[in-house]
């Protein structure tokens, strides 16, 4: 079974996945799903559910990766939102940058 | 003159982006700056080939997009569709039905695993999974295909008056040839009435085609009971699950269903694709819309496009996995758009049935206001105000018009589609910016005048035209 330190580099690694996508939609969707999939993975209890989990996780880790790199290539617009100043949560360059960084961190505190 | 300022504007525009291209590739002449493996932040190491170049660059230019909320016409295709559709678009390109080499194995058994993933989203064995080009064709072929097989014995059809175009149009078709049509009424709710249904029935019906989720207002039919009634009374029950399925549980055994429509790219998937579902037991038989070389059982011949069907059923198999978890996004999100409007914006009327609804299909009418002009106003938004294919026209939606809606009601509607890729701040934004371009359009109203000032406007004797 994987350990406490394979669990959180698989995390981090996922939500670090998810920030890659250039499409906003896509982005806020995979961080908000890989967050939501470990934290109701931290609640399992029978190991082989949570080898289950985990295997389903590395599985979509990688499809965000190799789709993170193809998003990149492709995508050119940006919502209305995320050029609208008040709606920075929405944003992905500059300042908001760091703020989604900051968030992975934070994310990965209230996991363990 | 004016069109020529723009034109010389433009040109300006374009010399100036050129320019602006160069610039990186000058600079990479540099001491191999491009080639170095070093120290490269690893983002820089993608091309973007999707950048507008040429002439069209600077209409483009902007690069801004409206916030997507029309996830009824469609919904964009999610990555992990197209990670399991790439290897079919790239090096595995056999023909599923070529049974003489290894490229057309790999393709066929790919299209079985599909084949899987769709039947079983929907309870049903592989072999009831007919692939056509989308839910168009599957509901032309179901209609079309059931009356026309029994029509030595059978010459009536039911369908309701609120149903996509494409039944509508097939009982329309079949109406021509000779059959005849019952359009079921609905409630103001949406509903159509299980009495009006039990009466429709004669001992001439050949099916039922009742749709599952409407896909203008969302309203959700009693598919059980109606699917209960048709067995009972032995006719064929057709549903267009387009809406429904991949958002709703669907059994076809549990609801005793014997058709279904489903399309590729209203559950995530791509578009050109869709899948008809058949019950085997008690066996419902088809006359086929296109025929050749028997493909599909000879239902629908033609290659079946293998990348578009797998993509099909990764799409599937990922909504069953998923259909909890977007349902519970999508009802937040749909409480929230409607609390935020309805707290902020007065005269605001949902229509449907709240009690039998898909929570992803909030179609709201603006008393005093043109749904068209609140439509471009809200030009941050993509929004509709019915179903894509009458979006052109300005006439009301005969859906709204079939549940009893008043002409300016009807008028006055728009749909806000939400789906998986549906965020908070999105649904925030367009609150903020419902509530503003309400405000505006109010203000500029006779008709919000005249209703501030206490006219009835019913009383109200307009000249004709
Ligand atoms: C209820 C319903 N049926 C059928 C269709 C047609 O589907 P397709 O675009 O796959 O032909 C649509 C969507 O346009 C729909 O909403």
């Amino acid at each position: 079974m994987a350990g406490r330190t394979e669990i959180l580099r698989l995390y981090r690694s996922s939500l670090r996945a998810a920030q890659q996508f250039e499409t906003y939609n896509f982005r806020k969707y995979f961080y908000r799903r890989t967050r939501d999939r470990f934290h109701s993975a931290s609640r399992l209890a029978e190991p082989q559910q949570i080898e289950q989990a985990l295997q389903e996780a590395q599985a979509e880790l990688q499809v965000m990766q190799r789709q993170g790199v193809l998003n990149k290539m492709f995508s050119h617009n940006r919502t209305a939102l995320e050029v609208d100043p008040h709606y920075s949560s929405g944003a992905r360059r500059g300042a908001a940058l760091t703020d989604d960084d900051r968030r992975v961190e934070y994310e990965e505190t209230l996991f363990y | 003159m004016l069109a020529k300022t723009v034109h010389k504007f433009a040109a300006t525009h374009a010399r100036v982006a050129a320019h602006i291209r160069l610039l990186p590739a000058t600079r990479s002449l540099g001491p191999s700056r491009f080639l170095s493996t070093t120290a490269r932040p690893r983002a820089e190491a993608v091309t973007n080939h999707n950048i507008p170049t040429g002439s069209s660059a600077v209409a483009e230019q902007s690069g801004m997009m409206p916030i997507y909320l029309d996830a009824q016409a469609t919904t964009p295709l999610d990555p992990r569709v197209l990670d399991a559709m790439m290897p079919y678009m790239t090096e595995s390109y056999g023909n599923p039905h070529s049974r003489t080499h290894k490229y057309g194995w790999e393709s066929e058994k790919a299209v079985d695993k599909a084949r899987e993933q769709v039947a079983s989203l929907i309870g049903a064995h592989p072999k009831e999974i007919i692939f056509t080009s989308g839910a168009t064709e599957a509901n032309n072929t179901a209609i079309k295909g059931v009356a026309r097989f029994y029509k030595d014995k059978k010459n009536h059809i039911i369908t309701s008056q609120t149903e996509h175009k494409c039944v509508l149009d097939s009982c329309r078709v079949l109406q021509e040839e000779g059959f005849e049509v019952t359009y079921l009424p609905v409630s103001k709710g949406g509903i159509i009435s299980m009495n009006d249904l039990k009466e429709a029935i004669r001992p001439t019906t050949a099916l039922v085609s009742i749709m599952a989720v409407n896909n203008e207002i969302g309203v959700l039919q009693n598919i059980k009971e109606i699917g209960k009634l048709c067995r009972e009374r032995r006719v064929f029950f057709h549903t267009d699950g387009a809406q429904a399925a991949g958002k709703i549980p669907l059994d076809v055994n549990e609801m005793n269903i014997d058709l279904m429509s489903i399309s590729g790219h209203k559950l995530y998937g791509p578009k050109g694709v869709g899948a008809l579902y058949v019950r085997r037991r008690p066996r419902v038989r088809l006359e086929p819309i296109i025929t050749g070389g028997g493909q599909e059982r000879g239902l629908r011949s033609g290659t079946v496009p293998s990348s578009l069907v797998i993509g099909m059923g990764a799409a599937a198999a990922l909504a069953n996995r998923e259909l909890e978890y977007d349902y519970a996004h999508v009802s937040k999100l749909a409480a929230r758009l409607i609390s935020g409007i309805q707290s902020r914006v007065s005269h605001v009327v949902r229509n449907g049935d709240p009690a039998h609804m898909f929570p992803g299909c909030v179609n709201l009418s603006f008393s005093f206001i043109e749904g068209e002009s609140l439509l471009m106003a809200l030009k941050n938004v993509a929004l509709s105000s019915g179903s894509a294919c009458t979006s052109a026209s300005l006439e009301p939606s005969y859906v709204l018009r079939a549940l009893g809606a008043e002409d300016d009601m009807a008028h006055s509607s728009i749909r806000f589609g939400l789906g998986r890729f549906t965020t908070e701040s999105e649904v925030d934004y367009v609150v903020d910016n419902v509530e503003a371009h309400v405000n505006r359009l109010r203000e500029m109203s006779p008709l919000w005048e005249m209703f501030q000032e206490g006219i009835d406007l019913k009383t109200i004797q307009w000249s004709q035209h």
